[in-house]
């Protein structure tokens, strides 16, 4: 191996380094983190357009429930407060809208929170900016990678060869 | 040796038949499910980071061992390590190549089966849902057909009443099996999947094309739309990137998507002429698989189960897993389709049965190999004995079906926790035994595409140590947990004995072998290397 293998390999250390701390950063700047425990609840839940840019939230549905999953999240009560929960240390409070247990905090609808024994799963159902990015690079490159795979193999000649095999 | 020399009829016949192997059900229903828990977008990330370093390096080393063994006239995955590790070492770790495409061809066509089924009967008038009637009675109506098909209530009740219909689809589905794997490679399995794969991508282009077109289906839920559907997939948690438990996820979904560590690859690329090419070959069966998966699955069955079902419906279904998104909830989201009902359903079912075969079929090939390369038995008579075994292996599947007892034993020491280890074997005989400079040689002997010389590091250091981080990673997080199921139901016990038993009767071959071999002045240790064995 040569110098120059060595040094890519470090190359490739650092970058893994650096994603895991970008990833850690970001954590910690927008994310909620909910601890595990048992379920209280399963709701969806809409949040209104005009609320939800008026926040930077761009949640429809919340699912409060079955997932140890870990993430952050938005919720729409019935009066239009939106609660945008990040990590903090505060008891959870459960309330019901609508017939359904939802979790918010009623003074403060912006209020930073964490609610350490909820399990709550979370999900963007939204296709928002990033995830179209993600997800057309994936096609892309799946699309495109194969069809240049596909386009060399045939373009390569080849022996052509008799079948064998058992059978007629 | 064989009585019959074989090889592909041409470079597009193996290239699809190793993807045809890779391409499963995973792709489809594992891989969704594994990304919307483990980051959504964000799970892309670990998920090409780990097709690019484990992946299709690991499938590089594989089809570069295989050719070197075919030059050297050595096909099974046993002879191929003993020649590329220079003895009996690493002959007796390559019996792993066919322990697990054995091992796991004995539940696995029991799943084929199931696709087979539903399949069947979509085409005959659908599987019992009552269209207009509640969620929860379509739900308990799948569950209900699902559990007479696998007969996962209680051991021993696919032999009666109307589960027996499943045993009689094994029994069809057997058949064509071992059909395509007695006529050979060209005029079998290659003929099959020369077939099998184009018509798979055009039932996946019409189930994509159905799913993408469905719109907002039900006014009264404006938010249960195609596109919030695609977002359930694809909408990013990077912080999911932090957790340990989403890269291993990520790198086992790559393992057992890819087929690496299989031993099928292997035994594929050892039919392969000395001047074919691998490079390209290799990068091509990859990307197909990579189609079907991110394409095709990543579009499909997420979308289509959050915009008739819901957020929390969606998520419930992906937390039953792979089978239950497959077999429970996408009827149920057929069901929604009206009129289109049966026509998706089937074209759905009849894809992922061609999909679970193209598979199957990869699984008996190299054992069939072994057996004739080892014991100098004919095409016939090494066709017979592992359809035997293959017809006791699913004797036992459809009988212990109990909690899938005995198919869920096997699957985790077999078709997981053995591909971890099969893999790390191989990449790292070929890193540091066969050399790495000499396998870089031999992997650009008539290769298409210069390979980035990146990846000569890639496959020394990185991938080996990759390797071993998820091994140890998998076997901390997963190992004590399955021992003790292995041994809480009759089924499961059975399943470790199977896997003992098999294991017991391939080390028996691959001596006799050795011996024969030998004997006959075959070069099995590769005391002559072709290319003069330097690592220079």
């Amino acid at each position: 191996m040569s110098g120059r293998h060595h040094a890519i390999v470090v190359g490739l250390a650092l970058c893994v380094t650096a994603t895991v701390a970008g990833a850690q950063r970001s954590r910690a700047d927008t994310s909620v983190v909910l601890a595990k425990g048992k379920p209280v609840a399963q709701v969806e839940i809409s949040v209104r357009d005009s609320l939800r840019d008026s926040v930077g939230v761009r949640v429809r549905e919340v699912v409060v429930g079955t997932t140890d999953r870990l993430g952050r999240y938005a919720v729409d009560a019935d009066s239009g407060a939106v609660l945008v929960y990040r990590l903090a240390e505060h008891e959870p409070r459960e309330i019901q809208v609508g017939g359904r247990k939802v979790l918010r905090d009623p003074k403060d609808s912006t209020k930073v929170r964490v609610i350490p024994d909820t399990t709550m799963m979370y999900r963007y159902p939204v296709l928002a900016s990033t995830g179209i990015g993600i997800m057309i690079v994936s096609l892309l490159l799946v699309w495109l990678g194969t069809a240049w795979c596909y386009k060399r193999i045939l373009s390569t000649p080849q022996e052509e060869r008799a079948p064998s095999g058992f059978g007629p | 040796m064989a009585e019959h020399k074989e090889e592909w009829g041409s470079r597009l016949g193996v290239i699809l038949a190793v993807a045809g192997s890779a391409v499963g059900l995973g792709n489809f229903l594992r891989f969704p499910g594994q990304a919307a828990a483990n980051g959504g977008g964000a799970f892309l990330i670990p998920y090409f980071c780990a097709l690019f370093l484990l992946g299709i390096p690991i499938g590089w080393a594989e089809w570069t061992m295989g050719r070197y063994g075919g030059k050297k006239g050595l096909h099974g995955a046993p002879m191929v390590m003993g020649a590329v590790g220079k003895g009996s070492l690493a002959r007796y770790l390559g019996v792993l190549g066919v322990l697990i495409p054995l091992g796991v061809s004995t539940y696995y066509v029991f799943i084929e089966t199931w696709t087979f089924a539903y399949f069947l009967k979509y085409l005959t008038g659908g599987i019992g849902i009552v269209q207009g009637t509640p969620i929860t009675e379509q739900t308990a109506a799948a569950g209900q057909f699902y559990t007479s098909i696998t007969g996962a209530g209680a051991d021993g009740s696919l032999f009666t009443g109307d589960s027996r219909y499943t045993v009689l689809s094994w029994v069809v589905v057997f058949v064509i099996n071992i059909f395509f794997v007695f006529r050979g490679l060209s005029k079998g399995i290659e003929k099959f999947v020369s077939f099998a794969m184009p018509v798979m991508a055009v039932c996946a282009l019409i189930v994509l094309a159905r799913v993408l077109t469905l719109g907002t289906p039900n006014p009264d839920f404006p938010e249960r739309n195609v596109v919030n559907g695609l977002g359930y997939m694809w909408s990013p948690d990077f912080g999911a990137l932090t957790n340990f438990k989403t890269w291993l996820a990520a790198a086992g979904q790559i393992f057992f998507s890819l087929s690496v560590g299989f031993g099928v690859i292997i035994n594929y690329a050892s039919y392969m002429k000395k001047e074919d090419d691998v490079a390209l070959s290799g990068l091509t069966a990859s990307a197909t698989n990579e189609l079907f998966e991110v394409g095709f699955g990543g579009m499909i069955t997420l979308t289509a189960a959050l915009v008739f079902l819901g957020v929390s419906g969606t998520a419930g279904a992906v937390a039953t897993g792979t089978f239950g998104l497959g077999f429970n909830t996408l009827p149920v989201v057929f069901a929604q389709m009206g009129a289109f009902e049966n026509i998706i359903g089937a074209t759905w079912f009849f894809m992922l049965w061609l999909a679970a075969i193209t598979s199957s079929l990869s699984m008996y090939a190299p054992a069939v190999a072994h057996l004739k390369e080892a014991t100098g038995w004919s095409q016939l008579k090494s066709t017979g004995v592992i359809a035997l075994i293959g017809t006791i292996g699913a004797i036992l599947t459809l009988w212990f079906t109990k909690g899938g007892g005995f198919w869920s034993t096997v699957d985790f020491w077999v078709g997981t926790y053995l591909i971890f280890l099969l893999a790390m074997v191989q990449i790292i005989y070929f890193g540091w035994v066969f050399g790495i400079d000499r396998g870089w040689r031999e992997l650009h002997q008539g290769a298409a595409i210069r390979v980035p010389s990146i990846f000569k590091v890639v496959m020394k250091y990185i991938a080996p140590a990759y390797l071993i981080i998820v091994f140890v990673g998998f076997t901390v997080t997963e190992l004590a947990g399955e021992l003790k199921k292995s041994w809480a139901s009759t089924g499961a016990r059975v399943g470790v004995l199977t896997i003992l038993v098999i294991l017991i009767y391939l080390v028996v071959v691959t001596r006799i072998g050795e011996r024969r071999l030998r004997a006959a002045g075959v070069d099995i240790d590769d005391t002559n290397p072709i290319d003069g064995g330097s690592d220079r």
